[in-house]
This record gives structure tokens, sequence and C-alpha cells, in this order.
């Protein structure tokens, strides 16, 4: 499935300015080569450059946001949350990515911090951990993070000062939206494969070489199609018997069945009602 | 047309539709056992019944809903993305020594007490770092290290290992003498700062060169710095940008072996942040392999050409992975500086530029009810043709010759069309003059 390729192959693929599937860019923008030096040392640079970090999309805003989540709460909008937990011997804050790995941690658990407080479940302690957290987050490279204001509510003093000590260590306490996705009619099919093209847009002449009888599923035109339910209904059953033989007998007005279950199309050949 | 429903038709198809929906009158009160709504509709009615006690079967839980989605999700996990199996290969954990706290005494207690009393108890951040180094360092490194993919992308999926030894670097900052900056667990940096070779210090631990086998082997050290993330051919391989083994102790690097001289980052423009991570091997032997034997010069990007996966595969006998500290860095004027004038092999720096995903297409219908047919068919064109038809529009105001634009009326939404013009046709002459959708580069 390409919608499978592609978001498990969505690792900041770059393309060079220049590159063959760019499109206008290619025409109206100046391009710059990559490899130098003379012709024999040139060093080749491949057309389309990727980028392993993980977290480089993130810090770019490219990367999507976790979606679906806006009716639970809590919700995983975010690419890194922040967590303030009081268990019943101290207090433990972590950096916790959408996907569920704590990524920074500093707790009272450890004993440089609690033998430097008075109780490990505080207002103090929970300063203290946000400012040991904040100094790890600066040393991961983290300098914004979501914070739940339902699950972290600034009017209670731990959470406010635990939030401003964050602040103060130099992170921010919201992300950055991710950016908006240009809108760009049409479909690249130079940058499918056969087999994709194939599975996607396959020719129609294709389709009716191979797949089964579609009469029994024609969908009709709506110009052609009753619009209301019953009426559809209604004719819709009336075709359905007209194609298994029955025939309208216009004297009593009525759908009749072939007399012949056998043949149901032959014509009446003795005296009768005649066939409309 | 058709002969009309008569009156006594009409009154009789509407009782049978009622009769349908109420029960009759005399078995209008359900008998008093009876559970309407069990699972699904149940078309029984009770007057379909007999009289009597029934016992209804309680309905069993399927076996899919006995799990949480947690449960399930695990469990999807595990049979479509099965982890594999992890692989430990450095140090163990025991060669660390844990600091002991000393039990408070009362005093202090008050002093605590007081200050904690009015907000204005501080914690000594320092002696935190300090204590955390020795003792919670490594699992913390670790994880933050899998937050960036650091081992699977060294080392191969499954391998991992502890950062036993403490790894202190920094960069001496060229343009502010006096400020160093440290390397830590992914902080962001600038080439610039990063022109020299860091300094490095270490904590050997405690029984590092007893000798508890009888054999006098001296252990050295080997550090290597290296981008996965920057090859400018294959995802799969790395830059090494430092090599530098037989190194005798802690702070002397100069006195080791340099394999390959110490390299700026170099992130190409537009190609985002760059990992960089300084690994130090503690090395029992030398590595006698003809390809480090070359003392490379390491003024051609072809040298660097490097996988640490398969350098330590090559000397995993030899070497074992002891510290860890990473940095992060995106392109900065240097790069530009590095590209042109160090490297041999490389003429002008390449440039970049992000290409968004191919959004999600469904396979085209033949008939697409209830869509505007312009917007569908645009959804499936050749982006080509659009470029195409984008180009020539432009082109009907430029100059053949003198290439001016022609200059447009100062409110072009403001002024009518001549004549009819169908709604679809009046929304693309809207979208063109704003510059939306495929007119974006008009300009």
């Amino acid at each position: 499935n390409i919608f499978q390729a592609a978001l498990s192959g969505f690792r900041a693929l770059l393309c060079r300015s220049g590159g063959s599937s760019c499109g206008i860019r290619r025409l109206l923008c100046t391009s710059s080569s990559g490899s130098g030096g003379s012709p024999a040392t040139a060093y080749p640079v491949g057309a389309t450059f990727v980028n392993r970090n993980p977290r480089s999309l993130e810090y770019s805003g490219h990367e999507p946001k976790p979606k679906g989540w806006e009716l639970q709460q809590p919700s995983r909008n975010y690419y890194l949350k922040c967590i303030l937990r009081r268990t019943g011997s101290g207090t433990i804050a972590q950096i916790v990515h959408n996907s569920g790995s704590v990524v920074v941690e500093a707790s009272t658990d450890e004993s440089a911090i609690r033998s430097q407080l008075y109780s490990p479940r505080d207002v103090s302690a929970a300063r203290a951990v946000g400012e040991v957290l904040a100094r790890r987050c600066i040393q991961c490279g983290i300098d914004r993070v979501h914070v739940d204001q339902l699950a972290l509510p600034r009017t209670a003093e731990r959470n406010d000062a635990f939030c401003q000590a964050l602040l103060d260590g130099g992170v921010q306490l919201e992300e950055r939206p991710e950016l908006p996705r240009p809108e760009r009619p049409g479909v690249d099919y130079d940058s499918l494969t056969a087999e994709q093209r194939a599975a996607l847009f396959p020719r129609l002449v294709d389709e009716l070489r191979t797949g089964e009888d579609k009469a029994k599923y024609v969908q009709y035109a709506p110009t052609m199609r009753p619009a209301r339910h019953q009426e559809r209904e209604r004719r819709y059953q009336a075709l359905a018997k007209v194609r298994r033989g029955w025939w309208w007998n216009y004297r009593h007005q009525r759908l009749l069945p072939s007399p012949n279950p056998n043949n149901p199309f032959a014509r009446a050949t003795s005296g009768g009602e005649k066939s409309g | 047309m058709y002969p009309q429903p008569t009156a006594t038709q009409m009154r009789s198809s509407l009782i049978g539709l009622l009769r349908g929906l109420r029960p009759p009158a005399a078995q209008t009160r359900t008998p008093a056992r009876t559970i309407f709504m069990m699972g699904p509709y149940d078309p029984r009615t009770p007057e379909d019944e007999e009289p009597g006690v029934k016992v209804r079967v309680k309905q069993e839980v399927p076996e899919e809903a006995k799990l949480s989605f947690r449960q399930r999700m695990a469990e999807w996990r595990a049979r479509h993305h099965p982890e594999p199996p992890a692989c430990n290969i450095g140090l163990p954990r025991s060669l660390l020594t844990a600091s002991r706290s000393e039990p408070p005494d009362e005093k202090r207690q008050q002093e605590l007490e007081r200050l904690a009393r009015n907000q204005q108890l501080r914690v000594d951040l320092d002696a935190v770092e300090l204590a955390w180094e020795s003792e919670r360092r490594p699992e913390h490194a670790l994880s933050a290290a899998r937050h960036y993919s650091i081992m699977e992308h060294l080392f191969g999926t499954g391998c991992f290992f502890y950062p036993v030894v403490p790894l202190r670097a920094h960069f001496a900052d060229p343009d502010l003498p006096g400020r160093v900056r440290p390397i830590a667990l992914g902080n962001v940096m600038t080439p610039r700062q990063c022109s020299e070779a860091p300094d490095l210090r270490w904590q050997e631990p405690q029984d590092f060169n007893s000798s508890s086998s009888g054999q006098q082997q001296q252990l050295k050290w080997a550090v290597l710095l290296t981008c996965p993330d920057e090859h400018l051919q294959s995802a799969e391989r790395e830059y090494a940008h430092w090599l530098v083994t037989d190194i005798p102790g802690s702070g002397r690097v100069a006195e080791g072996r340099v394999r390959l001289p110490y390299l700026q980052p170099i992130p190409p423009l537009g190609t985002g942040l760059h990992r960089y991570a300084l690994v130090l091997f503690v090395q029992s032997a030398p590595l006698e392999d003809q390809q480090e034997n070359q003392q490379l010069a390491g003024d051609r990007l072809a040298e660097r050409d490097f996988s640490t996966a398969e350098f330590y595969r090559r000397h995993q006998d030899r070497l074992t992975p002891a510290g860890l500290c990473f940095f992060q860095a995106a392109w900065d004027p240097s790069v530009r500086t590095v590209y042109r004038h160090r490297l041999t092999d490389m003429g002008a720096e390449p440039v970049f530029e992000f290409r968004w995903p191919a959004p999600y297409r469904p396979k085209m219908q033949q008939f697409a009810f209830s869509e505007p047919f312009n917007l569908y068919l645009d959804k499936y064109r050749d982006t080509k043709d659009i470029a195409e038809e984008t180009l020539k529009e432009k082109l009907k105001s430029v100059h053949p010759f003198l290439g001016r634009r022609r200059p447009e009326s100062k409110y072009p939404l403001a002024v009518p069309a001549e004549g009819y013009q169908p709604s679809w046709l009046k929304e693309r002459e809207a979208q063109k003059i704003l510059r939306q959708g495929q007119w974006r580069d008009l300009d």
C-alpha cells in the first residue's frame, strides 16, 4: 500500500533543487550544482537526501502530530509532554514522547536531590525537580514541551512552582504548531513505480478485462437516479422484476410474472393478455 | 398513470404497519422476568413466548473484548513489529561506585524545614549534576540515545550499551574566548562553535588497569566522532569526523594515534538537524587492520565514508564502547567554507529543499457523486501538466524581449469579468489573482 509505504518512509525526504520532480521550481529558480573539483575526482552527490534523525522533523515542524485524540483526555496532540507525578514517597517529573517513551526524568528518588530537601512532596520539592528537569532538557536539546493545562493547573502552588522553574531554566511550556501542509493539486505520476501506478490508478481497459461483471453494480448518474428513497426502492424493485421476466400488463396496470418460468422472456402464444 | 390506492386499501395498510410496531392490546403487560435489550435487536415479541419462568443465559464477553486497548495494542505490536533481541555490547554497570548519602542531622533538618516553609529552599544544581554523573547518567544517557535512535543507527538493531564511563567534552567557542560549549545528550550547537576539536576528559573506573588475569596489558582508549545523517549518497552510511586510537589516558588525546583528523560538522543547507555522536571505546589491543593503519589526510569526503557497525564488528574483540555524548547541529555559513575550500573533492556546497510526501489519493471513481468536478479532476492531473499551465499563464504577462511584467489593475478582484462565467471559472480566476493552489508559483 503506497500510503503505508509513504508513512514509514517519511523521514525527511528531501529533494535537491534542480531535481526532476520539483515541477515549477526547476524552471524558475537557480539550482546549485553539488559536485565540484575536476570531473575525475568529483564526489557524486545524490539527487535526494535522507536525514535519519528522528527529531529533525519535529524540530522544524514538518512532522505531523498524532491526530484523532481531540475527544480523548489526555490527548496526544504534541511531540513531547511534561508530566509531574506525586507518589507517596516523592515527586517524579518526566518528559514523555507521544510514542510513550520517557526521554528525560528527574525525581526525588535521587539521593542528591532528596538530601537537599525537607519534604519530598511539597512545593520546594516540585520546584527543585523542575529546575533539575529544565537543565537536563536543555542538555538533551529540548526547549519546548507541551504541558496539559488540566493535568497541571497553575492555580496549584506546586504546579505553579514547577512550571515557573521550567520557564526560568529555559524550557517553553507550549510547542509550536506543526507546519501547514501546502495544498498542491495533482499527482506526481513520475515518482510512482509501475506497480504503485497500477494499484492506485488502474486503467479502465485493464479493469474491464480482469474484473468481474460490473453490470449488477451499475451506479446510475444522479440525473437518472431517483432521489427520494421510496421512489428509488420502488423503481429498483420493478427493474429487478423486469429483468427476471415479469411483464407489464397494460389492461390491469400491473407487473405480472411470466407464465413460463423456464423461459421467462418467451411471449405467450396462446390467447390471453397482450404483453405490453 | 398508475391507479391510486382506495381508501380501504390505505386503512388496511396503515393498520398492518402499526401492527408491526405495537403488540395487541390483550397482552401489553410483559412478564416480570423478561429482560428487554439483550444484545442486538431481538425480533421476538413477548407474545411469542410461552408463559412460565424463563432462565436467561448470561451472554459471555467475547475474547477480543477481555483485554484493554493497551493490552491489545501490545499484542498486535508483538505480533507485527517484534522487537529484536537486545544485545548489550558495553561495560558492566558494576564498575560504577554509588555515592552514599549521609543521614540528615536534626539541626540541618530544622534549617531545611524553615526554608521550605518560607519558600526559600533552593537546591544546588551543580552538586546534583555531579552525583547524577556517577549514579543515573548511564540510564538517562541510554534513554536519550534511544530517543534519538543513536544506538540503532550506529551499532545496528538491538545493540546498545550503557555509557558507564562519564565523558566530559566541550568545545572552545572561537568567537568568545573563554566561553566553552559542552557536549551533552543532544544539545543544539552551531558548526562554527565546533570548528576545533573538542577537549575530552573522562573518569577511569577504579579497577581499570588491574591485571586480575595476570597479564600485563595496558588498556588504552579510542575516540570516534561520527554523523549518521550527513551522507550525501546513502542513508545507511556515516561520515567520520574524528578517529583517534591508542590514547593512553584521560585528557591525553594528543598522544594518541590520529587515524582521521578532526573535521567540523558540515550539515548541508536545507537538511535540518544532524546528530554528531562522540563514542569512547576501551581498547585492549592495537587495531591491526590495513584500513585503519593508513593515516588519512581527511581532505576528501570519500575518505570519511564510514560505518560504525562495520568498524565495531571488525574490531569487537579489541574495542568495547564505554562512553557516549552527542550533540546536534544545523547549517551555518562556516559549512559553506568547508565545502568550498577545505574538501578537495567538493567544489560547491550542496543545497537541498524539503519535499512533502505525496498526499493520499484514493482510486479514481468513474462517477464521483457530490464532488465538484473541476476539483476532483484536478486531484488526479499530472503535476507536470499543472506546472506547464501555470508557466504559460505567467508568460502571458511577461514581455518577450524586455522581460517586464504587465502591471495588474489595482483591485483585480473587484473587476467583474465580461460576459457569463460559470461559478467554477469565477473561482479559478479568483484563485489565480490570489496566487492560491496551483497558481502559487505564478510570480
